[in-house]
């Protein structure tokens, strides 16, 4: 389990997770690539919206929400 | 006037939320509002200083992630910050996320050759979170100078000006340590200048965002909140206007008096007391009080930087509707002032989901509408509740928005099935960390900027309107007045929706500013009547039950206060923001539409029982 690769919508709360990688067809790659979401940072998966969407996460010190459905385009590797 | 011999251009560029416009109202003394949440400024604003004899001119810019622009609106600031149009850059960045913040300003010295000072903002914040950081190594790698600052508390402040002043009248150029093939970049920065002594802290802001964001507390603890706060308003505003509509009563006799005593002629002098001061002063007692304490209360939240967990509990909502969740960013602003909500639109990059929000912003009620909504609940739905009269009446009102937020949802869906088809965007936002607000500042700034600016507003539109009024009252062809010409006309289709012609002369009149409708209903039910005193709200609700009020008009006034045509300064900004008539018509429209059908609907099945 600990090396398998799952999506950031899969992970748990409080999970820290490496990205390993974010699907070209994500409109909004560019700017996650910029608030710190790109391969080989460590993010940590904070709490979920009311109704399991958006996904908080905590991204080079700032704290960022994306769309659950965005978030199951973010590969990541759960490090536990 | 002095003449400055030297004038210098000066840009403030940064990710949003860290402090740009808090620096730039620090050195010119503007009070360019701020606000916990990036994207509270849209517009580019310029403002400028005086330092060492030299004049600055100096540019606030929209803040931005990078220079690889991701909507219009970025692409004007970009474009700005690569043209090298000025004669130094400041780069402002938020010390607690240091990273993501000096990834763009190494981007910038790679790309643009300026004169660059950097501002590490919010030292004071990054402190408590542990991060330490060594501001000259900083300065020393980067090539450019450092200015360490908590603008907020005005540390660091003299000194960046002084390094501007020194930077502009230099020869030296600056970021020679970095160019497009430099190895620097953000990460060996951090790793060389900061110190994360303790492991890196938001313990408090994830404790709170614990319940403020929580999937089963979020939105009840956020409706919760919001009713606290029309709670506040309502019982915190029922002195003042009591004591007001007195005052003014009182003084109205006194100046009639005074009249009288200087022959003034009896048509002037009524139209003067009857039509002007009768609407102005019922504008300050009954809208001021409520507007004065709705303001800061909005403005506190917004320091705070609660603004954005709301459009985080609602994202879900907008996404079901097929937009974008920062709509309820500008939903939260229409609550202020649709003009501004609809101008706020740009935070919203998608241009299909922008155009959702602006046509559907003047679904929530402005602070225009906001007292006289209270004012028909007062008078119509609690008078029998005694003590818990004021919550029931925050519920009441807490209703009403939720009526126009589920409106606004089920609007904004038909609007992407049908004419705006299309896909949600992705949505990113940033949750800013909880700041302790400005309480002293906020409620200074929101009462002189915003209550006032409103109020005054409402002045200028009333003023004329009483007058027009008092004149089409009194003004009478064949022994009718031209007033009751226009009310008789409009009253059989006035009566289909549940309202009356004097109601709905009153909201084509308010156009201008909703502010004045209720008073212009009070004025055209006096024309034909006798009362010539300001009566208050128990006097006010006896008139409008002579003149045929029932519940179900009350209901039907509320529903159309909610939902009819935005007023005449909104329509301008949605003009201005989409140069398109058409769709400016159909953000006229269509509120209007289901403000007519609500009413009809309501009234039908209200006359049934």
């Amino acid at each position: 389990m600990t090396d398998a690769i799952t999506t950031l919508n899969e992970a748990s709360e409080n999970d820290r997770c490496l990205i390993c990688g974010v699907d070209d067809s994500l409109p909004v790659k560019g700017r996650l690539t910029e608030l710190g979401f790109y391969e080989g940072a460590v993010i940590e998966r904070l709490q979920v919206g009311s109704f399991g969407s958006p996904i908080a996460c905590r991204v080079s010190g700032a704290v960022i929400a994306v769309r659950s459905s965005d978030a199951g385009k973010i590969s990541v590797k759960v490090l536990r | 006037m002095k003449e400055f011999d030297r004038v210098y251009n000066i840009a403030l560029a940064g990710n949003p939320n860290v402090g740009k416009s808090t620096v730039f109202n620090s050195f010119t003394g503007m009070h360019q509002h701020t606000g916990n949440w990036p994207g509270k400024t849209v517009d580019n604003t310029q403002g400028e200083y005086i330092y060492n004899n030299a004049k600055y001119i100096i540019q606030d810019l929209p803040g931005t992630y990078s220079l690889n622009p991701n909507s219009a609106e970025e692409e004007v600031t970009c474009e700005y910050i690569k043209s090298g149009d000025y004669d130094v850059l400041v780069v402002v960045l938020d010390a607690s996320c240091i990273e993501r913040n000096l990834r763009f300003a190494v981007q910038i010295l790679k790309a643009v050759s300026c004169k660059m000072i950097i501002c590490v903002n919010l030292v004071d914040e990054a402190k408590k979170k542990g991060i330490e950081i060594d501001f000259e190594k900083m300065a020393e790698l980067l090539g450019v100078p450092v200015v360490a600052a908590a603008a907020r508390s005005g540390v660091g402040m003299t000194l960046l000006k002084e390094r501007i002043a020194e930077a502009v009248s230099s020869e030296i150029s600056f970021g020679n340590n970095i160019n497009s093939e430099s190895e620097i970049n953000e990460k060996n920065i951090v790793k060389k200048c900061c110190k994360f002594t303790d492991k890196f802290t938001d313990k408090f802001d994830r404790k709170v965002d614990k319940y403020l964001i929580s999937k089963k507390f979020g939105i009840p603890v956020m409706l919760v909140i919001l009713a606290g706060i029309f709670w506040i308003t309502i019982v915190g505003a029922n002195y003042p206007s009591e004591l007001l509509t007195g005052f003014f009563a009182y003084l109205g006799g006194k100046i009639k008096l005074f009249l009288n005593e200087i022959h003034c002629p009896g048509l002037l002098c009524s139209a003067l007391v009857d039509g002007v001061y009768t609407t102005l002063t019922w504008i300050v007692s009954v809208m001021l009080p409520p507007m004065a304490i709705f303001f800061p209360l909005f403005t506190l939240m917004e320091d705070s930087g609660y603004l954005p967990r709301i459009a985080f509990n609602l994202d879900s909502l907008f996404r079901k509707a097929n937009t974008h969740g920062k709509q309820s960013l500008t939903i939260a602003m229409g609550f202020g002032c649709n003009a501004c909500g609809v101008t706020g639109c740009r935070i919203i990059d998608s241009p299909r989901e922008r155009l959702i929000a602006i046509i559907t912003n003047s679904f929530v009620p402005c602070n225009g509408r906001f007292p006289m909504l209270i004012a028909i609940i007062s008078m119509f739905f609690v008078g029998a509740y005694g003590k818990w009269s004021s919550a029931f009446e925050s519920l009441i009102l807490l209703g009403l928005i939720i009526l126009s937020v589920s409106v606004t949802l089920l609007m904004s869906k038909f609007l992407s099935g049908t004419f705006l088809k299309g896909i949600p965007s992705s949505f990113i936002l940033e949750l800013p960390p909880y700041r302790r607000p400005q309480i002293g500042k906020v409620i200074v700034r929101s009462v002189f900027d915003r209550t006032l600016f409103v109020l005054f507003r409402a002045i200028a539109v009333a003023a004329p309107a009483g007058l027009l009024i008092w004149v089409i009252a009194n003004v009478k062809i064949g022994g009718i007045s031209i007033l009751a010409y226009c009310t008789e006309f409009l009253d059989p289709f006035a009566k289909m929706i549940g309202l009356d012609g004097a109601i709905l002369m009153a909201f084509i009149l308010g156009f201008p500013a909703n502010e004045i409708v209720l008073p212009i209903i009070l004025m055209i039910y006096l024309s034909n009547g006798t009362l010539s005193e300001i009566p208050d709200l128990v006097q006010f609700r006896e008139i409008l039950v002579q003149n045929g009020w029932t519940v179900s008009t009350a209901v039907c006034t509320l529903l159309f206060a909610l939902f009819h045509f935005p007023c005449s300064t909104t329509c301008i900004t949605i003009y201005r923001e989409t140069h398109s008539r058409k769709w400016t018509a159909v953000s006229f429209l269509l509120p209007l539409a289901v403000g007519l059908a609500m009413c009809f609907l309501v009234n039908a099945v209200l006359s049934l029982i």
